[in-house]
């Protein structure tokens, strides 16, 4: 599928930039306080429970030397509760910046591992005074001991895991467009919805006999054409917008797709078949993205991209988005095709070829 | 199994293992309210495998909708020890202490007592004993002793056996209940096989037998002519 490294998706537009001033209030312990210049630096937590929190501001990301502190908060104020799906550890933390700044800088928080669960991803949940609410935070980065998020917004903070299956789709919603720029996340959302009720309503539910296996077989293969189509397009634009990046189309299409194997399998069996009517949601492509993102922001998958695909997606070439989401819903389409066609015994009355040249979408 | 212990087993030691520097969490609940969770593991990687390995529940009025119509309050700890564990079979030591579980926060039911749980690795089959069981709510005392609830698959369905005695509530005196035969369901059906029998005061008794098309049942009331119904009239 897709979407390859931390990229693209990086060039998040967020503008709410605002900062809380002063050190510790009452009820609160200070941690660490250091002044930092235009030239950058780092904030680090180095022991106690908050061990491994730090801040790092980029060179520039402050105009004038900038004081930034990290706080226990001890007593909480009357925040409002976290959302349905938010585990975070204890306690509750505040950031300050003084004065207040336009840039952005990192924050690590530490973990002890990564999850195991597809549907768990590790998070960090920031609190907005003006609209008295948590909001997802997701990471440009994890590894098995940090978890690491960029933002410019300083006030309540909190980390832990997002449990996918529970978190209000709003606060998903919210999170990606976050990530993902505005733009480009509505783009790509509108794009998503428009590309699933052309394939999956109006071609996939409605015509579907899933005891037809020659008509499920020739669906597949059209819709496998329709995902080998995009995945060419976007190769094609890899090639021209990354010139320094030579990659074979196999090897980007594999890249892409190779986490949509797996995660996709789980989500389709878990929720996807047994509630089809859920299909209309858009959320469920959120989660996905955002589940292979957090892969790819995973140290370990990362080292075996060949290519830094931030390129293509900080400027979206063109068609991109369209053909992104139409390899989404394709692939998508293809899976549900594939468990559906091998549910009703299909396969054991076709060849393997048929079934492979049909159902796996895109190299 | 209450559910509030499978979210322990299944959800709370697997995120216990994710913290850092032991720090304890909070994870909101569906509804409202939150659960503070907290423990300790002797293996960060493999959550809830190891003897010793512990997790207590405290529940702040935590409601929960998501997967039930029915509300599900719970207020109170639960707490929850790996006592023994092999490569195959683990089993676990629940502390009720004092935890409020109910539909609402005018219908609780306080439950104190220890039960000991059996589960295999993969958590395909299970087991949960009591010696004595308390849960004390809406004006009543409901009281479980010796009870064994097993769980366990099998090549064409789910194998399940309880017995105990219960007393208190509505009972006057005490009831024992035994599955001598257990009953064997198909995934997502009603019982196709199994006796259930129920003992009351002064030798009454009711025996509950499924029957092979998985729809009837057969009651037979103090050794009487079996009466036949359905599992669907059993549950209206």
């Amino acid at each position: 599928m897709p979407t390859p490294s931390g990229r693209l998706w990086i060039a998040a537009l967020c503008v709410s930039l605002w900062a809380c001033g002063g050190g510790a209030r009452s009820g609160e312990v200070e941690l660490v306080r250091r002044t930092i210049g235009p030239e950058g630096g780092t904030v680090s937590v180095t022991s106690g429970g908050l061990n491994g929190l730090r801040i790092d501001v980029p060179t520039q990301a402050v105009a004038t030397p900038t004081t930034f502190t990290v706080s226990e908060v001890t007593v909480p104020p009357a925040l409002s509760p976290l959302p349905p799906g938010f585990a975070a550890f204890k306690p509750t933390i505040r950031i300050t910046a003084s004065p207040a700044i336009s840039g952005r800088v990192q924050v690590t928080f530490p973990v002890n591992r990564f999850p195991a669960g597809a549907d768990e991803v590790l998070s960090a949940f920031s609190y907005d005074d003006a609209s008295a609410a948590w909001s997802l935070v997701l990471p440009r980065a994890a590894s098995a001991q940090e978890v690491t998020v960029e933002t410019g917004h300083f006030s309540y903070w909190r980390w832990g895991v997002a449990l996918l299956h529970e978190a209000p789709g709003d606060s998903l919603a919210q999170a990606m467009a976050e990530w993902f720029g505005q733009t480009f996340y509505a783009a790509l959302q509108a794009e998503l919805q428009q590309k699933y009720d052309q394939i999956v309503t109006n071609q996939l539910v409605e015509p579907i006999n899933w005891t037809n296996c020659e008509k499920i077989l020739a669906l597949g293969n059209v819709i496998g054409a329709i995902a080998d189509g995009a995945a060419a397009d976007l190769h094609g634009m890899l090639t021209q917008t990354c010139g320094s990046c030579d990659v074979s189309l196999d090897t980007f299409m594999s890249e892409l797709t190779k986490y949509v194997q797996l995660e996709m399998r789980q989500l389709v069996v878990s929720s996807f078949v047994t509630a089809m009517n859920t299909l209309t949601h858009v959320n469920f492509f959120m989660k996905l993205v955002l589940q292979l993102s957090t892969a790819i922001a995973f140290e370990g998958l990362k080292r075996d991209l060949h290519c830094d695909y931030a390129c293509l997606f900080d400027d979206p070439p063109p068609g991109m988005i369209a053909d992104l989401a139409t390899y989404y819903v394709a692939a998508v389409a293809l899976v549900i095709l594939d468990i559906g066609y091998r549910y009703d015994g299909c396969d054991a009355s076709t060849s393997g070829a048929q079934v492979s040249a049909a159902f796996t979408p895109a190299r | 199994m209450p559910d509030q212990v499978r979210d322990v087993l299944d959800v709370y030691f697997p995120l216990l293992g994710l913290r850092p520097n032991t720090l304890p969490l909070e994870i909101a609940c569906w509804t409202s309210g939150m659960v503070t969770v907290d423990g300790s593991l002797a293996d960060e990687e493999h959550p809830g495998m190891s003897a010793g390995d512990r997790v207590t529940a405290l529940y702040h009025r935590c409601l929960q909708t998501h997967e039930s119509p029915i509300r599900d309050m719970a207020d109170g700890t639960l707490a929850i020890e790996v006592t023994s564990s092999t490569s195959a079979a683990r089993t676990l030591s629940i502390r009720f202490d004092s935890l409020k579980v109910g539909i609402s926060e005018a219908l609780m039911f306080t439950q104190v007592g220890e039960a000991t749980i059996t589960r295999s690795n993969d958590g395909s089959a299970a087991s949960l004993s009591t010696d004595l069981l308390t849960a004390t709510g809406g004006g009543q005392i409901l009281i479980l002793e010796d009870y064994l609830q097993s769980f366990a698959p099998g090549d064409t369905g789910n194998l399940l056996s309880f017995r105990g005695t219960q007393s208190g509530g509505d009972i006057d005196g005490s009831v024992t209940f035994d599955t001598p035969t257990p009953f064997h369901r198909p995934a997502g059906a009603y019982p196709d096989a199994g006796e259930l029998v129920i003992t009351g005061a002064a030798g009454s008794s009711v025996v509950v037998q499924a029957q092979p098309d998985g729809v009837r049942v057969l009651l037979v009331v103090n050794g009487g002519a079996p009466i036949e119904t359905t599992w669907d009239a059993l549950e209206e």
